[in-house]
Formats: structure tokens, sequence, C-alpha cells
């Protein structure tokens, strides 16, 4: 039995096989703003404490101008040695594979094959791990990536995103893959946005500046709640004289960039989940995430024996930029860290 | 219903390098550096559109170039442009072609990018406006 949630419990970390990691996504606004390079991003994950490292390629990858990042031997080597230097280890890189290059015509099964397979080896050369999948490729072609992946020893982890649930079809339709096949390199990564139990407090605050009206921010923060949005949200946003700035939230809580659902979802599942993403919009200063109940999800995780990385993957920068909040990237990592630490019963 | 659900808009257009293109002697339009308003690079085929608007008038989307490093391209030339990427680090250089160009001072610029992602149903719309000053 497992004594949860207890500062200072010794021995506790020896009761769980839980990793903490940090994925470079975090960092991407300073990266944009060039205040951190590449190196200062992988050395300022090193500097909590962490062991593996995520990013996405099309984030910080130089590579310019090929698709499949053209990397050089000269790079490769130069990435080696930041891995030893910061002790740290490339984990999961989070590729796409473009399914919409074209505007007029879509790509053919066989040319998003050989997109992911050079990502599948440019992933590979760095020494990641994990390959993570997204959404928009099809069961067909996740299933004709599984040999390669066998081959190359990457383990395949497709991502459950909102708008997407634990218990839904993305979910099964893969993990019917994986009993099917039978294979080892297929997997499921859930994103703890998911587990969003209200719409982020930084998304309210942004749609306030930018103008969206008290009594329809009342009303969407009460429709998500109800966690059933009904399909003729914006033409009843539009009845109430929604703006801009409503018709733009409704949106987004029409088409699910954040959704809820109980958390023992991820029961279910566990024996197919590989890696976690955990995902944030705001730790507040008494060190708790404002928007998603880690104090419930980590537990779970912990008692059904998940093995893997939870990475630190902060997205509240996009819904800050330009503004004076009393935090940056780092600081919200630093406390979601130190939470995730409190969780999983290391000394803080 | 168009937007952007990744940030970075603000970041779109600089302050700086807001100029005339003078060409042969002769003023061939303006200038502005841009930014890609995103949190990721993006094949250049994948960048549907960018729209200028000066003062209120909408420059046409055929007198509009791009330009990373040493090429460049229109917009519909970058429709087949598969093998090169805008990273987020890049500075791109967008030319207008405009008669005469502008007149120094203080210009009102609106700027949008349509950016087609593989993963998300919508076409995804940054846009800004800011004023930006035009020096002779």
């Amino acid at each position: 039995m497992i004594i949860l949630n207890r500062v200072g419990v010794e021995k506790m970390s020896t009761t769980h096989q839980i990793k903490r990691g940090i994925s470079l996504f975090s960092f991407q606004e300073k990266f944009y703003r060039g205040e951190l390079s590449l190196e200062q991003c992988i050395a300022q994950a090193a500097a909590f404490g962490i062991d593996g490292i995520e990013m996405l390629p099309d984030q910080m990858l130089p590579g310019y101008p090929s698709i499949t990042y053209n990397l050089t031997d000269q790079f490769v080597g130069q990435w080696n040695e930041w891995m030893l230097k910061y002790k740290v280890s490339p984990i999961s890189f989070d590729i796409y594979g473009e399914t919409k290059l074209y505007k007029h015509r879509p790509l053919t099964e066989q040319e998003i094959l050989d997109q992911l397979i050079a990502l599948m080896k440019t992933g590979k050369a760095l020494g990641f791990k994990i390959i993570r999948l997204t959404i928009h490729l099809s069961y067909s072609i996740i299933e004709k990536c599984i040999p390669y992946a066998e081959e190359m020893g990457l383990l395949l982890a497709v991502e459950c995103h909102a708008p997407h649930f634990m218990n839904g079809e993305w979910v099964s339709k893969n993990i019917e893959i994986i009993q099917r096949t039978g294979t080892k390199s297929l997997g499921i990564m859930p994103d703890l946005g998911t587990f969003s139990h209200r719409i982020p407090t930084v998304v309210i605050q942004d749609a306030l500046r930018h103008g969206a009206q008290g009594h329809i921010i009342d009303y969407l923060i009460e429709v998500y709640n109800s966690r059933k949005t009904p399909k003729d949200l914006m033409d009843k946003i539009a009845r109430m004289n929604g703006n801009a700035a409503d018709m733009w939230l409704a949106q987004r809580v029409l088409i699910g960039v954040w959704v809820y659902h109980d958390p023992k979802h991820l029961l279910d599942i566990m024996p197919y989940i590989v890696h976690v993403h955990g995902k944030f919009y705001e730790m507040g200063e008494q060190g708790e995430e404002l928007n998603i109940n880690y104090q419930e999800i980590i537990p779970l995780l912990i008692k059904r024996g998940y093995k893997g990385y939870i990475m630190s993957e902060y997205e509240g920068q996009r819904l800050t930029q330009g503004m004076d909040v009393g935090y940056d990237e780092i600081e919200q990592v630093r406390r979601h860290q130190d939470m995730l630490k409190q969780l999983l019963g290391e000394k803080a | 219903m168009a937007g952007n659900v990744f940030g970075y808009d603000i970041y779109m257009i600089s302050e700086e390098g807001f100029c005339n293109v003078v060409e042969n002697g002769k003023v061939i339009g303006f200038q502005l550096l841009m930014r890609l308003a995103n949190y990721r690079g993006y094949i250049l085929s994948q960048i549907e559109d960018i729209k200028i608007n000066v003062d209120g008038l909408q420059i046409a989307r055929e007198d509009i170039s791009l330009r990373l490093g040493d090429r460049s391209y229109t917009l519909d030339e970058m429709a087949d442009v598969v093998d090169e990427r805008w990273e987020i680090s890049q500075t791109a250089i967008v030319t207008c072609l405009l008669d005469d160009g502008l007149k120094p001072g203080v210009h009102e610029i609106k700027a949008e990018q349509h950016i087609r992602a593989s993963y998300i149903p919508i076409t995804a719309v940054s846009s800004v406006s800011k004023q930006l000053t035009l020096t002779a």
C-alpha cells in the first residue's frame, strides 16, 4: 500500500518506477525570443534534476531547408556532447508528419510513410527512444510504421490529446492494433490536458483582455463545466450578441481545445501507457495546477504501476505573451517539477 | 470563424526593417520583417497566405513575396515548395510591390498568416496590427 502525498517520507521513490522529465516545448517562447538557445533549453531542463528530455523537432531542431531536418554529422556530434555534458537522455521525439503538404491534393499513404520513416531515423540518430504520433495519422499508416520501429528499436506512442478521450475510439483502435499485431513497439501517450476540469484560467484572462463579455464567459464556463457542449453553441453565442473575442472562445470550447473526463479512465488503459505528457497551463503560487487535478491523477498512475516518464509540458505561455504575469516559463516548470516531486514522494 | 490557437501573433511583425524598396533607382514598394506566428516551423507549401494591409489598402496577393536567406518566393510559388522550411528562429523579409512606395512617417500595418497545419481541422489564421514608422 502506498501512502500518497506525504512530503519527506523516505524511500517513497522505490515504491514506483515513475520518472520526472521535461519537454523543451515548455521553454518555447524563450527559444523563440532568442533568450534560450537549444543548448540552454537542455541545460535549463537538466538544472531541475531530471534525466530525460523531450522535444519537438519542428520547433527546435535546426535543419533548414530539409523537411527531414537534414541533420549534419556535426550537429549529431554536438547533440551527443550536450547529452553527456548535461547528463540527460533524449526520451521522446514529438514528430507530426505533414499530411497536408499540398493544398490541392492529399498525400498518398506511401508519401506519408516515407516522411515518418525519415523522421524516425532522425529521432534514432539523436538517441531518442520514443516517437510521438498524433491523431491526424490513419490507423493504417500507424500499423505500417510498426515494423520500422521494431527494426530501429524505437517505441511508437500515439498521443491522446484533447479533444480525444482515453476511453474514446482513437485510443481503443490503437489498442486493437497492439493486441492484433502483438507488437511491443506501439503504446499510448496520454496528454493530461484531457483532464482540464475547467476552461484554463489563462484562457479566460486572455479572452477578457481581448474584450470578451462577462455574461458570455459565464455562460461558456457553465457549458464547459456541464461537460455537454450544445452543437449549436456558435448560434447561441451569436444570439447573445457575442463579439469576436466571445466567438473565438466559444469556437475553442466547441472544437475541444481543452476537455475533461474522469482521470479514472487512465486505469482502463494503464498496461498500454508508455509515456505521459504532463500538460499544464498555470501553476499557482501555492504550487498546484489550477486547471488539472494532478493530486488525483498521479496517485492513479502510481497505484496501477505506471512505469515511464511524466514530462512537464507547459503551454500557458501562448496565452500570456507580452504580459508581465509575475512568472516565466522557467518558474512555471520549477513549480510543476516541485509538485511532481511531492506527489511522487521524492524529497523536496 | 478563424483564429490562432498557437499565440505568437504579437511577434509577427518587427518594429525594425520597415522601409521602401528601391530597384534601379526607382521605388517599387516597401518591405517589412516578419516572423512565423507559431510555436513551430512550417514547410513553405503550408503557408497558404500572407495578407498585408497598409493604411487601409490591401496589397494584392501577387504583389507579395517572401525572402528567407538568399531565396525569394511569391506566395503562389511557395505553394509548391516542399523542401524548404520557415523556422521559428528565422526572420523573413516580406516585400510588397506598390508604385512609389510609402511616405516617411507612421503607417498602420495589418498582417495575417494562414497556415495549413496537418493535425488540426481548420486553417490557423494569425493576425496583428501595428503602427510602424518608415524612415526616409
